[in-house]
């Protein structure tokens, strides 16, 4: 065992880091979300021209074949740089990426992995239902087969960017005699197929990025289904594994650089009692102290399972753990932020942390997935 | 970088395991020949200074098991002074340490000349530990001793006043004891943690009520997820602070720090849900969750209180 950094990944971390203070878009990242999607596009092509796209995806699929550790490393450069959040681009690069490569027929890895590093394309995902949410086995969209195609019937909700993207990693009900999650099948939908509606619903902080989908007689070719038919639970599975594992570093990071900021305003703000700066007070000293301690230790968490599964397909339920501390002390540290900073500036990132608990499977969904698959408590 | 745990310390962890197991905690006598014949003492010494030459992670991984059988006896103080003789030339006192012939309490330094000493009932020596500087002393050096009440049946306090000089002294340049003791009085809270998972979780599994085992209930399985988190929070971090200071790493006092917070928290919290999974058995003496409660209060303060690691976390500005 060792801290000890490899001369190879200490020179990968400094090129990175280099490399993104040189490159990374300095202009305003527009609000309105065409515009948005083709910023962020165009800022994933620049890292795919300059070589960084896809740090562990495999060199035969246009990756650059690199570590896990390596993959963190960049993440952790990524966030320090101020570079802009992943956003729309996350499920291509962090869900269905990972999916493809552990899934994918070669057809489908062939095409689609390079179009997601090269920023040609956004991914969404289309799991959860208005009556399938943490109870996803109980979804309704159905695809029934017709010829070469399998025509999809439904709706699905609460899915990031629809608007703006090209290909949904689509979990549809195949066969409605098989119980609940024996009977679903992982499908790639090309999001400009006739028949599909989207509907912008807006968020408690205001804005629409989040959708509801429906489907009208969608005709997806059967080709596009990844795994084999009425497995995609499993397929699922392996796709919440990947978000639930080292997906969210770069957020991780970010949760430090937030709270450096806040301990400097702390320093430079007077306090509760009107006299002194904030950090003098006892109690705000005591919530900055466990929160540091809490950042300290969620990094050790995550690099101690990434090294772990670093040689496994996909990462095990221990991922849950990482999900489950990292968004509610994402919560605590945003709550924390407004009790001391009081509700003006950083009011999107304390919204934006409520749904850290709910999205990618709630905090409940996560401990009954500990108890069960890690603690091996009855169902 | 590589924080896996090797066969080689599974190996070690077993054997420990396995003495702390057959021999129970009503024999520390026992258990003293047992660590003695195993080598803890001079587990993480170099070979040189007439230890095994493994690392503060292999002693963090044995602490672990003390705290996950909430051992008795002053295991972790012996560990540091010997150290302390070994570093500081006393080849002998080393030596006696090491083979059982002497013992060592941690004695925590007060206002002045005052003395607070853990676990001295069948004390030789006694090791003085501050940040900077640490000292080995002999027990006839601790005078005006007075038995203090202690919440935790299994580890005695003693007030006591210095009054002799010490037999050996090191500083923190030349080893860094204070930062290893902080280490491993952490890992018996990391072992707390994991014990009060373990007990909970086998408990949920058997235990029946409503004509279900309790641990297919959510109010219990959450209980349990929550305490397999702190867990493992503890364990993490605990590996990655210990290599930390095996190895100079510029940030090994944060680290630490850290790792002092989240391991208390973590005990705290999971020897306090422990008993309440158990229910009314978890109120008795006889299942021994209480002991994991208890033990968690008297390392409160232990090496470094949580004033003073939240100081190292978040250094104050002149009030």
């Amino acid at each position: 065992m060792d801290l000890s950094v490899s001369r190879a990944d200490q020179e990968f971390r400094e090129s990175a880091r280099e490399w993104l203070a040189a490159n990374y878009p300095r202009t305003e990242r527009p609000v309105e979300h065409q515009a948005m999607r083709e910023f962020d596009l165009a800022w994933q092509r620049r890292q795919w021209d300059g070589g960084w796209a896809g740090v562990s995806w495999p060199k035969e699929y246009q990756g650059c074949g690199l570590t896990v550790l390596q993959q963190l490393i960049w993440f952790e450069e990524y966030a320090r740089t101020g570079a802009p959040d992943i956003d729309c681009r996350f499920v291509g690069l962090s869900h269905a990426g990972p999916t493809l490569i552990a899934n994918g027929s070669e057809e489908q890895k062939a095409f689609h992995l390079p179009r997601i590093l090269r920023g040609d394309v956004v991914w969404c995902q289309g799991f959860s239902e208005p009556q399938a949410g943490s109870d996803l086995a109980s979804l309704r969209a159905t695809a029934v087969v017709d010829g070469e195609d399998f025509v999809v019937n439904g709706q699905k909700i609460w899915t990031s960017f629809a608007h703006v993207a090209d290909y949904q990693e689509l979990l549809v009900r195949t066969d409605p005699n098989e119980p609940r999650h024996r009977g679903l099948t992982w499908m790639i939908c090309d999001m400009s197929l006739a028949g599909i509606t989207v509907r912008p619903i807006k968020t408690m902080m205001g804005d629409d990025h989040f959708c509801e989908v429906f489907y009208d007689d969608v005709r997806i070719p059967a080709v596009n289904v990844v795994g084999a038919v009425n497995d995609g639970w499993r397929v699922a599975m392996s796709t919440l594994s990947f978000e639930r594992g080292t997906a969210f570093t770069a957020s991780q990071v970010q949760l430090a650089e937030i709270y450096d900021r806040l301990v400097d305003y702390a320093r430079e703000h007077t306090g509760p009692d009107r006299r002194r700066p904030a950090i003098a007070d006892d109690e705000i000293a005591h919530r900055l102290a466990t929160m540091r301690a809490e950042i300290v230790a969620l990094r050790s968490l995550t690099y101690t399972f990434a090294i772990r599964d670093a040689d496994l397909p996909q990462p095990g339920p221990e991922g849950s753990m990482v999900k489950l501390f990292y968004s509610e002390l994402r919560q605590r540290m945003m709550r924390l932020v407004i009790d001391i900073v009081g509700p003006g500036s950083w009011s999107e990132e304390y919204l934006m942390s409520y749904s850290a608990t709910i999205s990618g499977g709630t905090s409940e969904i996560q401990r009954n997935i500990i108890g069960e698959r890690i603690l091996g408590l009855p169902r | 970088m590589n924080l896996t745990v090797t066969e080689e310390q599974r190996a070690i962890v077993a054997t420990v395991a396995d003495l702390l197991d057959a021999v129970g905690r009503d024999d520390p006598e026992g258990l003293w020949a047992g660590a003695v014949e195993l080598g803890w003492f001079g587990l993480g010494l170099p070979e040189e200074l007439g230890g095994t030459g493994y690392g503060l992670v292999e002693e963090a991984l044995v602490a672990k098991e003390v705290g996950r059988h909430v051992t008795p006896g002053p295991l972790v103080a012996t560990v540091l002074a010997t150290r302390v003789a070994a570093y500081g030339g006393e080849e002998a006192l080393a030596a006696d340490l090491m083979s059982g012939a002497a013992r060592a309490a941690l004695a925590l330094a007060g206002h002045g000349d005052e003395l607070t000493l853990l676990d001295a009932a069948t004390a030789t020596h006694a090791v003085v530990v501050r940040p900077e500087l640490a000292a080995v002393v002999a027990i006839e050096a601790c005078a005006d001793r007075s038995v203090l009440p202690s919440l935790d049946e299994l580890s005695t306090r003693e007030s006591a006043r210095l009054v002799g000089a010490p037999i050996v002294s090191v500083s923190s340049d030349v080893d860094a004891v204070y930062l290893r003791g902080s280490v491993l009085v952490s890992a018996v809270l990391a072992g707390i943690a994991q014990a009060g998972v373990e007990m909970s979780t086998d408990f949920a599994k058997t235990r029946e009520q409503f004509g279900a085992p309790i641990g297919s209930f959510q109010a219990v399985k959450h209980t349990c997820a929550d305490m397999a988190i702190a867990a493992a929070v503890a364990d993490a971090q605990l590996v990655v602070a210990a290599l930390s200071v095996a190895e100079g790493q510029p940030d090994a006092d944060v680290q630490v720090a850290a790792l002092r917070v989240v391991s208390t928290r973590s005990a705290t919290s999971n020897a306090r849900a422990n008993v309440q999974v158990h229910g009314g058995m978890g109120f008795t003496w006889e299942c021994p969750a209480h002991f994991y409660a208890k033990r968690v209060h008297a390392l409160a303060g232990v090496l470094g209180s949580m004033y003073d690691n939240e100081r190292v976390l978040v250094p104050r500005v002149p009030a």
